[in-house]
């Protein structure tokens, strides 16, 4: 293995889970790794699983993980050939992809050109237009005169969404549903996405009601083949971010499959597509209409998903792709083989709004058996920084059929602990058993509308254990509160008597 | 020992008297469990209820009298208090006052406030808005009044616990 080894060493420009993540990948092809971190990030897991580890600056992400001269120094310094960016950060950041490549340092992503257009929302939606690919109606340039924005969104009609022309991950996106709401909601999307993107740039494109959020997984190589690994399912939304995965989606047939599958390879070749990419799609699932909504260049974070349901080692190939080598599979080769559902484990409190929540991981017990992965940032004991988004963990769980994959996520869900911290775990529990969820039956405002109306009026079968534990819990720390006053008034006697023993030495 | 534990504001009595260490009799509606308790860690507990095994992930509050309590993917907020505390308590204070302290759920940035001193508030009116983890969070009002004294400023980091403001009950 060594003798046709990839890379010499590679820096993975990320944190966290995805860290870890790629950490892994580089493990098992022998790629000795380099992990860098902000000062609030000391004890983050990536530092110790990785060969070698560099401080990068101040806590907030615009002073560490986004500065690109220091990660590029440290990547020279060190002796790397390639850099891993994960998700967020630069991942989507042409400037930087041609930036390693000025510096003689592979970027391990797609190509400058593809990231550039992509990233380029409106840019993006022309692209698929020329393709012949169903686009969400609205705007295909910038919204330039705030003032113009009335008599455009008449054209597009309301409900419409606002969005950020250099946005991902739900940010920087606004719902009008009056026209007296337009003005307020598109300065909210500029500000939101000047502070997530630096750019104020925005669009207006028709609101897609109910859809169901239905993404390709694409994956291209540098002689120019792409192939898609088909679908997830990514309706299960929380304030437009994405929650709960899986594959197949049951919306989704052969020949939807066949449809959207194209669609997305239409758009990946018209871009010279050549790495792990994503189409996102609305679909309506009664009319099985879709439309076109983004395309992701880079690895999704749901990646693992299409992982265990279809037998592949996607951020591995992305490493193998990046350093020149042909895809080993092709399209036909690409079947999926049973169910898998991804459960995100948020630092937020489900039971309070989603509350993001730092702090120190107290305890924490991970689930196992057969079928479950854990792709995972947490240890005993870490200090969760507020300064990053709050994703822990992601929990995988594979099973042959999609009824026995819900049992089984449940399963592995009651195992999942965490102590000192609130996370999504409990909420993602509630979801899988949800008769709606177990259906198949839901779309993106699911969560927001039904589950959550459901799910406050859900029966609690466990109350009557709930006021045992608590009763038996404060009768114990009571008695073990009387105890210590008890041991304290007995030291104390004992004290006195010590010093008047040593009085009468003295005397 | 006896207690008094409200649920969604439902009073219970519970009785407890401890058999030997790790098995209790609860009285509860009437009825009598014997309940084996093992705290495996800190605030896990297991619980055997009539051969019954349960997991329960419980959260004490600093006052030591508010529980937050998880099992298998429910949540219970439970105030417990000891039956004659509680009613000294409540000869003490006759009238509950409803003055509720909105305090910060986490550590962020107050980035905009949407109410003014001497406001009106309904319950989930958002008072303000706080940027924590790259998101904006809203901070919402959970019972009517009138916004009593306003602490947070716009643009000032606030750290967790820290009191934001007061909603004071309405006349």
């Amino acid at each position: 293995m060594p003798a046709d080894k990839l890379f010499n060493k590679v820096l993975i420009a990320n944190r966290g889970e995805i860290a870890v993540r790629i950490i892994r990948a580089c493990q098992e092809l022998q790629i000795p790794t380099v992990a860098v971190y902000s000062e609030a990030d000391r004890a983050s897991l990536h530092v110790r699983v990785a060969d070698e580890a560099y401080c990068i600056g101040p806590a907030p992400a615009s002073r560490s993980y986004l500065r690109t001269d220091t990660i590029i120094e440290v990547a020279k310094r060190s002796g790397c050939d390639a850099v891993h960016p994960g998700y967020g950060f630069l991942s989507e950041t042409a400037a930087f992809a041609e930036l390693c490549a000025a510096e003689g340092i592979t970027f391990i992503g797609p190509n400058p050109d593809a990231i550039r257009t992509m990233g380029d929302k409106v840019a993006a939606r022309r692209v698929a237009a020329a393709q012949d690919v169903p686009l969400v109606p609205g705007m295909l340039e910038e919204l330039k005169d705030d003032g113009a924005a009335r008599q455009v969104a008449d054209t597009i009609g309301y409900p419409l969404m606002v969005k950020a022309v250099h946005g991902f991950g739900g940010k920087g996106m606004r719902v009008v549903e009056r026209p007296e709401d337009l003005a307020r909601l598109v300065r909210a999307a500029r500000s939101e996405s000047f502070n997530c993107f630096g750019s104020r740039a925005v669009y207006l494109e028709r609101c897609i009601e109910s859809p169901r959020h239905i993404e390709i997984q694409i994956f291209g190589d540098k002689q120019g083949h792409v192939v898609h690994f088909m679908e997830r399912e990514c309706s299960i939304q929380h304030r437009r971010q994405k929650v709960i995965e899986e594959a197949p989606s049951t919306i989704v047939d052969e020949e939807l499959r066949g449809k959207l599958g194209e669609a997305a390879l239409r758009i990946a070749r018209a871009v010279g597509y050549d790495s792990a990419g994503t189409a996102e799609f609305l679909v309506n699932a009664a009319t099985k209409e879709f439309f076109f909504l983004e395309m992701n260049t880079r690895l999704a974070v749901e990646h693992p998903v299409t992982e265990a349901v279809t037998g592949t080692d996607l951020c591995k190939e992305m490493i193998r792709a990046a350093a020149g080598l042909p895809l080993c599979f092709q399209q036909q080769d690409i079947s999926f083989r049973g169910h898998a559902i991804e459960c995100h484990i948020h630092a937020e409190d489900p039971d309070h709004d989603f509350f993001p929540i730092a702090g120190r991981i107290a305890g924490l017990r991970t689930p196992g058996g057969p079928g479950v992965r854990d792709d995972s940032g947490m240890y005993e004991g870490l200090e969760v920084p507020p300064y990053y988004d709050p994703h822990l963990a992601k929990l995988v769980v594979w099973a042959s059929t999609r009824e026995r994959c819900i049992s089984r996520t449940r399963r592995a869900l009651s195992e999942y602990f965490v102590k000192g911290i609130k996370t999504t775990i409990p909420f993602c529990e509630r979801v899988m058993q949800n008769e709606h969820f177990i259906a198949g039956d839901y779309d993106t405002t699911f969560i927001d509308s039904r589950f959550v109306k459901e799910d406050a009026a859900r029966e609690k079968p466990h109350q009557e254990v709930a006021l045992l534990a608590v009763a038996i819990k404060a009768f114990r720390s009571d008695q073990s509160q009387t105890r210590k006053s008890a041991a304290i008034s007995d030291t104390t006697l004992q004290a006195e008597s010590g010093w008047k023993m040593s009085g009468r030495i003295k005397r | 020992m006896a207690y008094i534990v409200t649920c969604k504001g439902e009073e219970r009595n519970i009785g407890v008297e401890e058999r030997h260490p790790g098995l209790y009799t609860v009285h509860l509606g009437g009825k009598e469990y014997l309940v084996d308790y093992h705290e495996s860690r800190d605030n896990l507990l297991s619980l055997i209820i009539d051969g019954k095994s349960y997991e329960v992930d419980i959260e004490v509050s600093e006052s030591g009298e508010m529980y937050g309590v998880d099992i298998q993917g429910d949540h219970f907020e439970l105030e417990v208090v000891e039956e004659k505390k509680k009613k000294l308590a409540r000869k003490l204070s006759a009238a509950p006052s409803g003055r509720q302290e909105i305090r910060s759920p986490m550590s962020g940035n107050v980035c905009k406030i949407l109410v003014k001193q001497g406001q009106p508030v309904e319950p989930g009116q958002v008072l303000m808005i706080l940027e924590a983890m790259k998101m904006m969070n809203e901070i919402k009002a959970t019972v009517a009044g009138v916004i009593g004294s306003l602490k947070a400023k716009e643009g000032v980091p606030v750290a967790t616990n820290d009191l934001l403001c007061v909603v004071e009950p309405a006349e």
